[in-house]
């Protein structure tokens, strides 16, 4: 029970992550970016290359993964969505370049990687907590602890910086954003970076409690957005409760169920919520974070 | 504040379809001056002043600032070199209190990227402190000290005019422009604003204001430039251009018309 906790919690964790990246995203650019949880696969399984294969020591090698991650992210804003932005595209149009992308960075990996999931060692050795008993594996809380230490420094940087400030302003309005000499264009290559490198950060965290391979990138990204609409979409705490409540869920159905039946019953418990309460659990903007 | 820069519009042109909002309009704003915009509804005011801010781009015509070329230009570049403006409906970025609008205002000289968030923590805590000082008196000066921590969009209209007028002001603007900033204001909030606008000006900010309120225009403005129908067909002193027949034709026309039928 302890143990199905554990996994629950730190695997919705991922999902905050993933999903404070779909909230941010959406607020200061408008778009829905379906190739969020392509980069927790990116940075799980490139961490996994530059330690296993190339042969780096860890912490250089999860820095390269995460590397890896954003940049992914940074070339998601240049290459495909700042053209069409810049055209003003319709935004279905966007949103299908960026599962379209989300797919082909899945089919590089498999290419490249192979399609044998694969996984690391954890970060901490030979560290772990005992509860109620159990002994839970250390790398669950690197997880939890670093979400909350990340999430804490978002919104601290949202809220206390000029940089957040700039980023509200342009979730509030781009039109004013820009007369008071904001570029929309510069906020949106900084959320798209730094939602990648927090995906990214996700992917390389998970992966020593878990495994990573070519295909995770979907149920990550699913899972963060339903994660980031259950909570409310656009709140920062609304993300984490999001996805903290959907990671458990999914840990028990997957135990006591299958977990074949974890997206039927995350889609199903979405449709209810959603139809009880539309702005979701928690509030509505993450300004008032 | 360095010296103003002139503000020259050259054959600018603005077709929305087939309807000219702007035809081949040439002006030139006088630095440290306050021009009047006025016409009839319609007349190509709002489009030309989101023509220079660069909200809209001109079908034909250039627009220099200083030896700046404007044309081409995105909104929040032309931001950036100091031509700043307020909105017909006033924007309040909602989610930010009123002291954090003006701070936003503040970004163009107070700026932390996120290279400068990661490395220099100390300067900027520093900035911060800086910008909440200059953000607060700006808010004392424009009668919204007592609001600094709410909602901004929890304001009520008129005050509302007002923060918009202090984050305009906060970028250090060597011109502002004004869309109807006195739409639906009382008579005193109207010479409040007309008070901080001459302040503005005695700062050496060259302001252009588009207004309907023709005695409000004429009484602040130092120049006045008449359009209809996309054209200026009057522009100089308020005196000269008040008793330009073309003027009256263009107020007054209409109601002789419906007076005579």
């Amino acid at each position: 029970m302890t143990l199905i906790i554990a996994i629950g919690v730190a695997t919705g964790c991922v999902y905050s992550l993933v999903a404070v990246g779909y909230s941010l995203i959406y607020r200061t650019t408008g778009v829905v970016n379906f190739a969020q949880g392509s980069y927790v696969m990116a940075g799980g399984f490139s961490t996994y290359w530059f330690y296993e294969i190339a042969g780096l020591p860890y912490p250089v090698a999860i820095l390269c993964g995460v590397g890896v991650a954003t940049m992914l992210g940074l070339a998601l804003w240049t290459v495909v969505v700042l053209p069409l932005w810049r055209q003003r595209s319709p935004s279905y149009v966007v949103l299908l370049e960026t599962i379209v992308f989300g797919a082909i960075v899945g089919t590089s990996a498999l290419l490249l990687l192979g399609p044998l999931p694969q996984t690391l060692p954890p970060w901490l050795p030979g560290f772990a907590l005992e509860f109620g008993g159990n002994r839970i594996d250390g790398q669950y809380v690197v997880v939890v602890v670093a979400t909350v230490l990340l999430m804490l420094a978002f919104s601290a940087v949202l809220r206390f910086t000029s940089l957040g400030r700039s980023m509200r302003a342009c979730a509030a309005s781009r039109d004013v954003a820009q007369l008071l000499g904001i570029s929309p264009e510069r906020i949106g290559a900084i959320a798209f970076t730094a939602t990648a490198a927090l995906g990214g950060l996700g992917g390389a965290m998970i992966t020593p409690a878990q495994f990573t391979s070519a295909d995770i990138g979907l149920s990550f990204g699913v899972f963060g957005f339903v994660a980031a609409v259950l909570g409310g979409f656009g709140s920062l705490p609304g993300a984490l409760v999001g996805g903290l409540l959907l990671g458990v869920i999914n840990a028990f159905v997957g135990r006591y169920i299958s977990s074949s039946y974890q997206t039927v019953l995350a889609f199903g418990l979405l449709l209810v919520l959603l139809t009880l309460r539309p702005q979701g659990l928690v509030g509505k903007d993450w300004e008032e974070a | 504040m360095s010296a103003a820069a002139e503000l020259e519009l050259n054959g600018v042109t603005k077709r929305y379809g087939g309807v000219i909002a702007v035809s081949g309009v040439s002006i030139a704003l006088s630095a440290d001056a306050v021009t009047g915009l006025i016409g009839p509804n319609g007349a190509g005011k709002s489009t030309l002043i989101n023509l220079i801010s660069g909200f809209r781009r001109p079908d034909s015509g250039g627009i220099m600032f200083g030896d700046r070329d404007l044309t081409r230009l995105d909104p929040s570049a032309i931001a950036r070199l100091g031509i700043s403006r307020t909105f017909q409906q006033a924007a309040p970025l909602v989610g930010l209190s009123v002291i954090e609008n003006v701070m936003v205002g503040l970004h163009t000289r107070y700026h932390a990227g996120l290279g400068s968030i990661l490395l220099r923590l100390p300067s900027m805590r520093q900035e911060a402190r800086a910008s909440e000082q200059i953000a607060g008196g700006l808010l004392e000066e424009f009668g919204l000290g007592d609001e600094a921590d709410t909602e901004a969009s929890g304001l009520p209209f008129g005050k509302l005019r007002f923060l918009e007028l202090a984050r305009a002001t906060a970028m250090q603007p060597q011109m502002l422009l004004l869309d109807e900033p006195a739409a639906g204001l009382n008579r005193v909030e109207t010479d409040q604003l007309a008070a901080l606008i001459r302040k503005l000006r005695e700062r050496g900010v060259t302001i252009l204001l588009v207004d309907h309120d023709v005695p409000f225009v004429f009484g602040l403005c130092d120049r006045v430039v008449v359009m209809n129908f996309g054209s200026v067909i009057a522009a100089g002193k308020p005196d000269d251009v008040y008793g330009d027949p073309a003027v009256r034709e263009a107020y007054l026309g209409g109601e002789e018309q419906g007076a005579a039928a």
